[in-house]
């Protein structure tokens, strides 16, 4: 088993706003995740990257409430968040989007924005502001597509209809799982437009998942690597290209892809 | 509430064409026509009923008929003269032998009931997804039916409830009917619709987006419990007779048959597969009887009316599960083909 190379002190940056900790997660004796934390500050732009299997979208799907973690904790402003559901955790202010696409497929794009708005309303204290209708259709380049039912849409699009979903609940963090695939060069730099403008904008902190380099690059303030279910490198995108062990995993376990080992 | 304007404008059309239906059956209709017109609309508002819960959250359900029954055994014994009670059903408990209501009070302590009978089955059934709350509604179905059938006392058990005063006439069932279509499009149209159409569309982002499923099923279940119960009212005011069996498996599969024929997540659907399996359903009744066609004298086919349903439930789930009209009312689809010879020109 790979060794932490980074302390979890040194994993938690001092104004971070939201933080999970310890996250251990694992199915049929298999760890998906081990010990990883990672934390988020407002305004920041955060990636987390790793070969396939490497425990990201389990990493999210605790966070999210969607699985149930063995061990760890999720703080959100200070705050242990103890809610263990999904709708629980949309309350509190952490949304996210889904790696296989799940929008709802039979409403238009507008309705699937009314339905996290509706939910968002219930809870939203004065001071977590929220974008309307209007704006999340514009911002997230939907003007056209705003009537139509999200299932005659293409791939690229329902991913912006996902994120213009989560932003419509009036997050405070937001998690987008592989938001660029599926995506042409072209959708995939206004995407990167578009995230710098949503972090611009509403100042809380992102979280991506992405196997495209590139793209977690050029958007990311802070990179975390997984592999193998824990947190083997992170820091700034420079220093985390050149990260040996990055390397290692990047371009030597290529054929290891797949379940890890506990 | 500028969308509750929304749904009554939307229910005008359907509505003129219902009472169209009812003025023609009435200007030109003999006794059976009657009948039938009137079996339809208490069908219709069943459908309906049935599509407020199970078209919005796609979780199918086979109880529905338990609440038409309850309400119809409800009325019942609070409008059928103490007189006859007297015979029928002496030893009815909380001396409901010897009161008597006039059909309106009575029909709404009956639909009262029923809601609260509706939220109670509905804080457990609302919990399950899935199979376990389709075999969950089932289960209630029975239980229903086990307690017609042996609370003697009150339903006179298997042999009929008979002697209901008859108060209603086409021209209530027409307004039922409207009722149910209207109020199954305001909630369909409503936020907590609109939540339980996206949790039957994709159940985990639903609740990731915040939906409480719990809530917004359980509002849906009530509101469908009662509405079917009023199909149940409807039923027991013009036919005068009820019997457990009035309630049981073949008007469930009657009414499930409508829904899927034409398409149970839009309102338009319900109504279009009501209208279409009444129509077929009485053809095919005819052909039941062995008629003579062209000189040619058929023989008589027990249980075809029972095979009808069964292929209809079979053949739309195989080949079109979303029904008739899809997931899209009417005006949506006229929206679609307006569109479609605009961009032919
Ligand atoms: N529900 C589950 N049951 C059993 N095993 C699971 C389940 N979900 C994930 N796993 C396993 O956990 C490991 C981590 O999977 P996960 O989907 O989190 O990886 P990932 O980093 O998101 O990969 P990818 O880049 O392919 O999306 C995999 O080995 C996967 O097979
Ligand atoms: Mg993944």
């Amino acid at each position: 088993m790979m060794n932490s190379v980074a302390r979890e002190d040194s994993l938690v940056s001092s104004d971070a706003k939201f933080v999970a900790r310890n996250i251990s997660k694992h199915f049929d004796g298999v760890y998906a995740v081990n010990g990883a934390t990672v934390s988020c500050a407002d305004n920041e732009i955060v990636g987390l990257i790793g070969p396939n299997g490497a425990g990201k979208t389990t990493l999210m799907n605790v966070i999210s409430g969607v699985v149930r973690a063995d061990e760890g904790e999720i703080c959100l402003d200070g705050t242990q968040i103890e809610a263990l559901a999904p709708e629980h955790c949309a309350r509190m202010g952490i949304a996210r989007t889904f790696q296989n696409i799940r929008v709802f497929s039979k409403l238009t794009v507008r309705q699937n924005i009314q339905v996290a708005h509706a939910t968002g309303l219930r809870q939203r204290s004065s001071k977590r502001k929220c974008a309307t209708e209007d704006e999340l259709i514009e911002l997230l380049e939907l003007t056209a597509a705003s009537d139509l039912k999200s299932e005659t849409l293409p791939y690229g699009t329902q991913r912006r209809v996902e994120i213009a979903r989560a932003l419509a609940l009036g997050p405070r963090v937001l998690l987008l799982d592989e938001p660029a695939a599926g995506m042409n060069e072209q959708e995939s730099e206004a995407l990167l437009q578009t995230i710098r403008e949503i972090s611009r904008r509403f100042g809380f902190g992102i979280i991506v998942i992405d196997h495209d380099l590139r793209f977690i690059m050029n958007v990311c303030d802070r990179i975390y690597v997984m592999h193998m279910g824990e947190i083997i490198a992170h820091g700034d995108p420079g220093s985390v290209r050149e990260n040996p062990t990055v390397r290692e995993v990047y371009l030597g376990n290529r054929h290891r892809d797949g379940s890890p080992m506990a | 509430m500028s969308y509750l304007l929304l749904s009554a404008r939307r229910t005008v059309i359907p509505a003129i064409f219902l009472i169209l239906c009812c003025v023609a059956v009435v200007l030109f209709g003999e006794g059976y026509h009657v009948r039938v017109a009137y079996m339809f609309f208490v069908n219709l508002v069943i459908v309906a009923g049935l599509q407020v819960f199970m078209g919005n959250s796609n979780v199918a359900n086979l109880g529905h008929m338990s609440f038409a029954g309850i309400a119809a055994y409800a009325v019942a014994v609070l409008y059928t003269p103490t007189a006859l009670k007297a015979t029928l059903i002496p030893n009815a408990p909380f001396g409901l032998a010897t009161i008597q209501l006039d059909f309106v009070t009575a029909s709404v302590i009956a639909l009262a009931l029923t809601a609260v009978i509706g939220w109670l089955s509905g804080l457990a059934l609302c919990r399950l997804s899935g199979v376990a709350a389709t075999i969950g509604t089932l289960a209630l179905l029975v239980i229903v039916h086990v307690v017609f059938v042996n609370w003697i006392d009150i339903t006179r058990g298997p042999r009929a409830f008979f002697g209901i005063p008859v108060a209603l006439g086409l021209p209530w069932a027409v307004g039922a009917a409207v009722l149910a279509i209207f109020v199954a499009r305001w909630f369909r149209d409503s936020s907590d619709g609109l939540q339980l159409r996206a949790s039957g569309d994709n159940l985990l982002a639903a609740r990731s987006m915040g939906v409480n499923i719990q809530r917004v099923r359980l509002k849906a279940w009530v509101l469908s419990a009662t509405i079917v119960g009023m199909g149940g009212v409807l039923f027991a005011l013009f036919m005068g007779t009820i019997a457990p069996n009035s309630f049981y498996f073949t008007q469930t599969f009657l009414t499930i048959a409508m829904l899927i024929l034409g398409g149970m997540r839009s309102v338009s659907g319900a109504i279009t597969g009501t209208f279409i399996v009444a129509v077929g359903f009485e053809f095919v009744r005819t052909l039941e009887n062995g008629p003579e066609i062209l000189g040619v004298q058929l023989p008589t086919m027990f249980g075809l009316t029972g095979f009808f349903l069964g292929a209809i439930i079979v053949i739309f789930l195989a080949l079109r599960p979303d029904g008739l009209l899809g997931t899209d009312e009417f005006e949506d689809h006229w929206a679609a083909f307006r569109q479609r010879l605009r961009a032919r020109k």
